[in-house]
């Protein structure tokens, strides 16, 4: 089992390195959050007035920032918030938009039209707009912030979903899955789930670089996480701007940071859509 | 002998945005215990879904069973409920869909759709369903039954997967099994080999079996009764070989000579019933082969004809009984 996973991810990776790529830097992002109190050496909350906007050193690798506090340790951590924010909105998000579309599809007349004319009204709306409708009306924090990104990305979840479910629906396995006795509740969960899984981890996975984009922008209109939580997004917010003409590391670090675990997801996620086919797996 | 199944005057209607359409209307037939009773007719005469509406399978919107009764084993089926129709489909009826590229879920192993039944009817532990499915697909003869369990719908051929179909019919010892045109979409040598392990099981297990097919070799080796449908109603119906012996009805006798024989000169040509089956949302008055048939009379055109005997339990629907046995 393990020399065939072994196997599927060498031909994963020849086939599509850039996507190899992307899952290196997602891998590498998640193994610095998780251990970020071992791989970093200060506290990323606690201001050294001695060290103020100091350029990079073997004690600052990537410098400090206007109050002293070590950038490499708040990037580390900042890490966590956006790893976090990322995979649990888009996992709650999905979940909820996959399960609505597969019922909505399934059950199909007024349900169907209802949900779908309430996905083309969310989509409307661009999710950053969303997302921040709804901190406005519940305030910030940080699972304010991952329901309000989740939310915002259920729509299209919902839609990928409806769409995949209505092109498997009529097939005659779900006919003769009937046939056997199964309630609709059981072929929806054995029969339609398995189908069209692929399509929806493809969308959630293309998703997660968009979550943490929104996420970054909503700590930079101050509401994201609220402080002192370093947050890539805050990072990049407020006075900052004003230390970029003399600490330019302070906007180039969270930046890059930002920029790189975006591309990683995307990169991951489009590799993922161009390979993902269930009959060509166990080949 | 005991009856099985008794289909009185079923009738199934689809609406559409243009029409009602009267896809069966009023069948009746009997199905006695351990028997193979054959369904015949071309596309679109409503032999699939007077077996869908026995299975209760008939999608609303836009299907309905309008009226009739279907007793099966002494339950009318029509008066369950939906949960109560559940404990029978897959239990007391298998069925065996035409297409066996796609009545397999391309994302599940053999194995967990072979299961499926068995856990749902029979309560079995995951091992026993799993050693019950290796036992079931040595039964419909693939080797090496165990490991195949494992793989995908994709790795198997098309009349491997219909062998499938088969165990998965047969899993919880069912009285009746309902094979929807099981040998259309195979390959000739091989729709011989999958009728010919239908048969042999249902004969093993004492099953009864419903075949419905348009093709007449099929109905003469396999089945003990035939009903020939045309425009969702049973036009002619009689053993196998009373059927073939002396087709009473037009429509009979047409598609029997529409097929080529060995034994005919090679200089005799194929004598094809001529025109395109009626638009059953719009069928004429009277008999529904009428304008296509070559002993019609005026009467034809505005009376319908129904199930008259010609002798042994052998009826036909024609008001021309006497011009066509001349003709034969």
């Amino acid at each position: 089992m393990l020399h065939r996973r072994g196997v599927a991810a060498w031909r994963f990776t020849r086939r599509k390195p850039l996507g190899a790529l992307g899952f290196l830097i997602v891998f590498i992002t998640v193994l610095a959050a998780l251990f970020a109190p071992i791989i970093t050496f200060h506290d990323p909350l606690i201001a050294d007035f001695t060290a103020i906007k100091v350029g990079q050193s073997f004690n600052h690798w990537l410098g400090t920032d206007e109050f002293g506090r070590d950038l490499y340790s708040r990037i580390v951590y900042g890490a966590r918030v956006s790893l976090i924010v990322a995979f649990a909105s888009i996992g709650m998000g999905t979940t909820i938009g996959a399960i609505l579309g597969i019922f909505s599809a399934f059950i199909g007349g007024r349900v169907d039209d209802f949900f779908s004319r309430l996905t083309d009204i969310m989509i409307a709306f661009p999710g950053i707009l969303l997302a921040m409708a709804f901190i406005t009306v519940f305030g910030i924090g940080l699972w304010n912030v991952v329901w309000a990104i989740g939310i915002s990305f259920a729509p299209p979840a919902l839609r990928v979903a409806r769409g995949a479910t209505l092109s498997v629906k009529n097939n005659v396995f779900v006919e003769a899955a009937h046939a056997v006795g199964a309630s609709n509740m059981r072929i929806i969960f054995r029969h339609l789930l398995p189908n069209v899984l692929a399509p929806i981890i493809v969308v959630a996975s293309v998703q997660l670089g968009s979550a943490i984009l929104i996420e970054s922008a909503l700590s930079y209109l101050g509401l994201g996480v609220p402080p002192p939580a370093p947050s890539w997004g805050r990072m990049l917010a407020g006075s900052v701007l004003v230390h970029a003409t003399t600490a330019p590391w302070l906007v180039i670090f969270p930046g890059a940071a930002i920029t790189i675990l975006v591309l990683g997801f995307n990169l991951f996620g489009d590799a993922l859509r161009d390979v993902w086919d269930p009959r060509l797996r166990g080949r | 002998m005991t009856t099985l199944l008794e289909v009185n005057d079923l009738r199934t209607q689809f609406m559409t945005d243009d029409a009602l359409v009267k896809a069966v209307d009023g069948v009746s037939f009997t199905l006695e215990e351990g028997k193979t009773l054959a369904l015949v007719g071309e596309s679109g005469c409503g032999k699939s879904v007077s077996a869908l509406s026995v299975m209760r399978l008939i999608p609303w919107p836009p299907g309905r069973i309008v009226s009739g009764s279907i007793l099966f084993d002494g339950i009318d089926l029509l008066s369950l409920k939906e949960h109560e129709m559940g404990r029978i489909r897959g239990k007391e009826i298998g069925m065996v869909f035409q297409e066996p590229m796609t009545s397999l879920n391309p994302v599940l192993t053999i194995g967990r759709q072979l299961t499926e039944a068995l856990e749902l009817h029979l309560d079995m532990s995951r091992y026993d369903a799993d050693r019950r499915a290796a036992d079931l697909l040595r039964q419909v003869g693939i080797p090496d039954a165990e490991s195949r369990l494992t793989q995908y719908p994709h790795q198997f051929s098309g009349g491997m997967r219909q062998r499938v179909m088969i165990a998965m019919a047969i899993s919880c010892n069912p009285k009746l099994v309902i094979a929807d045109e099981p040998t259309t979409a195979l390959d000739v040598t091989i729709q011989a080999q999958v009728l010919e392990l239908m048969k042999q099981l249902t004969q093993r297990l004492g099953v009864s079996l419903i075949i419905i097919t348009h093709n007449l070799g099929v109905v003469a080796r396999y089945a003990d009764d035939v009903n020939v449908m045309y425009a969702g109603k049973i036009i002619e119906r009689g053993s196998a070989a009373q059927v073939y012996a002396n087709p009473s009805h037009p429509y009979t006798l047409g598609l029997l000579k529409s097929v080529p024989r060995l034994d005919q000169p090679k200089t005799e040509s194929l004598d094809p019933i001529q025109g395109q089956p009626p638009d059953l949302g719009n069928l004429p008055p009277g008999c529904a082969f009428e304008a296509r048939c070559r002993y019609a009379v005026e009467r034809c055109a505005t009376d319908t004809p129904i199930l008259e005997s010609v002798g042994g339990g052998h009826e036909a629907a024609c008001w021309q009984i006497a011009e066509v046995a001349a003709a034969r």
